[in-house]
């Protein structure tokens, strides 16, 4: 024992199962979510019963954070409209990963044992979490397109069937370079599989990294360092439920039409 | 590409029940957090609203009053003036009708005066003359030396009269 440093075993990279509900397994890292979904709950309650017209300084931090966030989608949507219809799930998505981010953070917290293993995991240290995040989001982005195309100008983005006979019917030549498209086309299939695990893993990846790296700081020295690389994390944990956010922002404006004035401007 | 994931330690189960789980916070968020909280903030936006809306209403009335109050005090200073101008005719025709009045009656007084005068002046010269013409014929009548009875006298008197009137 060192009183300078704190042992602890790096966690491993799979979840931690604690036990099994009709033969579905449990993880820490689902656990985690319970409590975040409780912490909400308690959160919901609080806003409907002492929100008023006339706010106190907790609700104007609160209504800070929601003006902070919309203005935040305003600027990667570019139209308020749009930003209104898709903030509830990215103001969901920022929320939840920036609770889950912090709340990973609080001291002791990891330290819970049930049966020798961990109670609560940082639930975006699961890759399960981030992976299944990400899957949802781009899911619901592929619906939000469908509609705004149709299912088959959808199609049509990933299937350029239809431009390569058009060029062909112009010339040869143009239609042997639209066979290019034609697999460009089918490679955003690919891409679109790419933007999950990207996702997914850039937020998972960091997160991980970081409870090791805290870990190990600790083990070398448990004074002064990690708290810098604690402060660090809150900042990381934070910039990295924004990047989320803001990414899948992104994508959701990709995947639909632009408007009218988007198309001039582009096109100039 | 799972066997892949799950050298990350992908298990499909925990990823759909943490989407799951996050599909439950998603519906907590949506309509226990932010619905409140924009319907609060655009309540609060509204009554802000509104108050502008009143204010700039209440200084738009505000100087439609003054102009209103400007106009009218314009409005009365004018018939004031009107007033005052009407007045001062009325009083300038009164002055000069009293005028004319004073002048008329003073004129009227003077003029009965005059003829009370010349009428007095004409009784006096009357009672001179009598009473000269009476001195008269008593001077006679003490140079004669003689009665002169009444009939005589009278004679006298209308004779010195005609004779003062002569001269």
């Amino acid at each position: 024992m060192n009183f300078f440093s704190v042992q602890r075993d790096i966690p491993g990279i799979d979840p931690v199962f604690l036990f099994h509900i009709g033969g579905f397994p449990i993880a820490a890292s689902t656990v985690m979510i319970f409590l975040i979904i409780v912490l909400f709950v308690v959160f919901a309650v609080i806003v409907r019963r002492s929100f008023r017209i006339k706010p106190t300084r907790f609700q104007v931090l609160i209504e800070y954070l929601y003006q902070g966030m919309i203005d935040m989608l305003d600027e990667v949507t570019n139209d308020k409209k749009r930003s209104a219809i898709i903030f509830p799930i990215i103001g969901s998505i920022f929320m939840y990963l920036l609770v889950a981010n912090l709340l990973g953070l609080v001291p002791g917290l990891s330290e819970l044992m049930f049966d020798g293993k961990q109670i609560f995991q940082t639930p975006t240290g699961d890759f399960n979490t981030t992976f299944g995040l990400a899957l949802g989001a781009i899911i619901v982005i592929n619906i939000i397109s469908i509609k705004e195309w149709g299912i088959l100008s959808f199609l049509g983005k990933f299937f350029k069937v239809k431009e390569v006979i058009q060029a062909f019917k112009k010339s040869v030549g143009e239609g042997a370079i639209s066979l290019v498209d034609l697999f460009v086309g089918m490679l955003d299939i690919v891409g679109e599989i790419a933007k999950v695990i990207s996702l997914s893993i850039r937020l998972f990846a960091n997160m991980y990294a970081g409870q090791i790296l805290m870990i190990i700081l600790m083990g070398a020295f448990a004074y002064i360092l990690p708290g810098v690389w604690y402060g660090m994390n809150i900042f990381v944990g934070a910039l990295q439920a924004m990047v989320f956010a803001v990414l899948v922002a992104a994508y959701y404006m990709l995947a639909i039409k632009p408007d009218a004035d988007t198309e001039e401007q582009t096109q100039e | 590409m799972l066997e892949i994931l799950g050298t990350i330690g992908f298990d499909y189960r925990v990823a759909i029940a943490n989407l799951v789980s996050f599909l439950i916070i998603y519906f907590i968020l949506k309509r226990y957090v932010f619905g409140p909280v924009k319907k609060l903030i655009d309540e609060r936006q509204a009554t802000i609203q509104s108050g502008i809306d009143k204010a700039q209403q209440s200084e738009t009335e505000l100087l439609v009053a003054q102009q209103k109050a400007e106009e009218e005090i314009k409005s009365a200073k004018a018939e004031a003036n009107q007033i005052i101008a009407e007045a001062k005719e009325v009083a300038d025709v009164q002055v000069q009708q009293a005028k004319n009045n004073a002048h008329k009656e003073a004129s009227q007084i003077l003029e009965n005066a005059n003829v009370q005068i010349e009428k007095n002046k004409i009784q006096m010269e009357q009672e001179l003359f009598q009473k000269t013409a009476h001195l008269v014929a008593l001077g006679v009548q003490k140079i004669l030396d003689e009665d002169v009875d009444q009939k005589r006298n009278a004679t006298l008197n209308e004779r010195a009269l005609e004779i003062l009137k002569q001269h």
